[in-house]
């Protein structure tokens, strides 16, 4: 994604070099502001405070780390610990992972959940949960890539992205047919 | 092999992450359970959907937009080769500002030639000076804890306890020193620039660094203290500058150092290089913050001399500094970041 030329030169002093680096991130840093925090003007608001905090940091960021990660992971910090407080999430069970109910295979109608839908769906989901999606489908991490970025283990990705779609698989169905259970 | 285990198999091949053995135990299972199947159809289609998430650009550059604020920090960070503070940040707004040493050292220098000045002013007016004399004596005595009548007396005390500050050990030879005359006033206001911009280049010099800071907040009148100096009574002396019947020479002396206002002195702070730590020396105390959110990690006992000579060890996990005693004497000391125990040095 940025070149590590790029990322050197800014990290050795080169303000040119890290203003243009902030200026290829900042739509993936955006990007992930906007599905983290559902709001337009507080993506704005996060993403440019994690631009600024890339800025001062930069000098901090060390290459055995991959760089998008590390900035991903200074976005959703931001995003979780101080645009999403207090905002109401569904709570994920543990042990109820897999069929709330034996669904009827004729009600099988297929047909493209709504975007607006399944945005909601994600902002009910708990913080990392959505986090993980956010990261594995607006950013095309890898779990390896997504437990580097939210400092989680390995399983705890996996866990929490299956669940997710699960949990967004059952609002979605809930949603098509035409009201919202719970 | 189970639901409950084909939904793994099922998650993980939405990812890519099956091999072919495991995709055909997968799909054979759904050969016997319709309900398996169609969940996967409804997890796929869960999983094109999310993939086609709108690609959401923000509306204006977000670059553009915070364009002030990085300059803001370059400008901050100008004078020092540490990384730049998180000034631009509301929150950070209090906390005073670091890494400007530079700008400090003009301003020190501005300060002292005010100072001089506003002297010079003072020294005209002979008779006013012998009249003070006593006035002058009990606020210095008491700390200036006390506003004394005299807008000029005012001034005065201040700029000694400046200069007591500085030195604490030629503290009783100034004061004798320095209500004599006019003359020497102006010799003591010479000494001090001297010292300040001696601290500068020294790199550190905690206690009395916070102190002139507060002395310069009580000459230039409705200026707030930097946090780190509450216990200083320079209230008193401000709000009678500002409230005495004025005399021409005491407006003049506002004027003129009214210009350092917009950066009072900062206690002196040294960033380790990795820009993680961040060290301030208040008073006689050593303080070591998480230069990222200012998280106070350790701060020391009270020392009985001066902190100086601050300095990181190569790998930034050592801190090391000096006591100053007053004896003439300097312990070193070390304290070491990863079991935070600051220690005397070995050496």
């Amino acid at each position: 994604m940025v070149e590590p030329g790029l990322i050197r030169a800014a990290q050795s002093g080169d303000r040119d070099a890290l203003i243009t680096l902030l200026r290829e991130i900042e739509t993936h840093v955006y990007r992930t502001a906007y599905y983290i925090v559902n709001n337009e003007q507080d993506a704005m608001d996060a993403a440019q405070e994690a631009l600024i905090r890339i800025y001062t940091k930069i000098g901090s960021y060390e290459e055995k780390a991959q760089f998008k990660t590390w900035i991903q992971r200074i976005v959703t910090n931001i995003c979780i610990d101080k645009f999403r407080r207090n905002k109401p999430t569904v709570s994920i069970d543990e042990h109820d992972m897999v069929f709330h109910e034996k669904q009827n295979v004729e009600d099988e109608v297929l047909s493209a959940y709504a975007a607006q839908d399944i945005r909601s769906a994600i902002d009910q989901l708990p913080d990392h949960h959505r986090a993980v999606v956010v990261l594995r489908y607006l950013q095309d991490f890898s779990y390896n890539e997504i437990a580097e970025s939210l400092d989680l283990p390995l399983n705890t990705v996996k866990s929490y992205l299956f669940r997710a779609r699960q949990q967004l698989q059952t609002l979605l169905h809930d949603y098509q047919k035409g009201g919202v259970r719970g | 092999m189970n639901c409950q285990e084909v939904m793994e198999y099922m998650q993980r091949e939405l990812d890519g992450d099956l091999d072919e053995y495991e995709k055909a135990t997968m799909t054979n299972h759904f050969k016997q359970c319709p309900d398996c199947a169609a969940m996967f159809e409804r997890l796929k289609t869960l999983s094109a959907e999310l993939e086609n998430l709108p690609h959401v650009t923000p509306s204006y550059s977000l670059v553009d937009a915070i364009m002030p604020q990085l300059e803001q920090l370059s400008f901050e960070a100008a004078g020092s080769v540490v990384e730049p503070q998180e000034a631009a940040m509301p929150k950070r707004r209090k906390s005073p500002a670091r890494g400007a040493s530079s700008r400090l050292r003009q301003l020190t220098g501005v300060i002292a030639a005010c100072l001089v000045a506003g002297t010079f002013i003072i020294s005209y007016n002979a008779g006013w000076f012998n009249g003070s004399h006593s006035n002058n004596d009990m606020s210095q005595a008491e700390a200036s804890a006390t506003a004394a009548d005299s807008p000029m007396a005012n001034y005065d005390t201040s700029e000694l306890k400046q200069f007591v500050a500085t030195d604490p050990q030629a503290s009783s030879e100034v004061k004798s020193e320095s209500l004599d005359t006019g003359m020497s006033l102006k010799t003591n206001v010479t000494e001090q620039g001297g010292i300040v911009s001696e601290q500068d280049g020294g790199g550190v010099a905690g206690g009395s660094s916070s102190e002139l800071g507060a002395s310069d907040v009580g000459s230039a009148s409705g200026l707030t203290a930097p946090d780190s100096n509450k216990e200083n009574p320079d209230t008193g002396t401000d709000t009678s500058i500002s409230q005495s019947p004025t005399e021409d020479n005491s407006r003049t002396l506002e004027s003129l150092s009214g210009e350092p206002e917009k950066a009072p002195l900062a206690p002196v702070a040294v960033v380790s290089a990795d820009g993680v730590y961040s060290a301030e020396v208040v008073g006689y105390v050593l303080k070591i913050y998480e230069a990222s959110d200012h998280k106070l990690l350790l701060e020391t006992s009270r020392k009985n001399g001066q902190i100086a000579n601050l300095s990181w060890s190569e790998d930034n996990k050592i801190l090391n500094y000096e006591i100053h005693l007053e004896s003439g004497g300097i312990e070193k000391y070390a304290v070491d970041l990863n079991t935070l125990k600051d220690e005397k040095a070995t050496h």
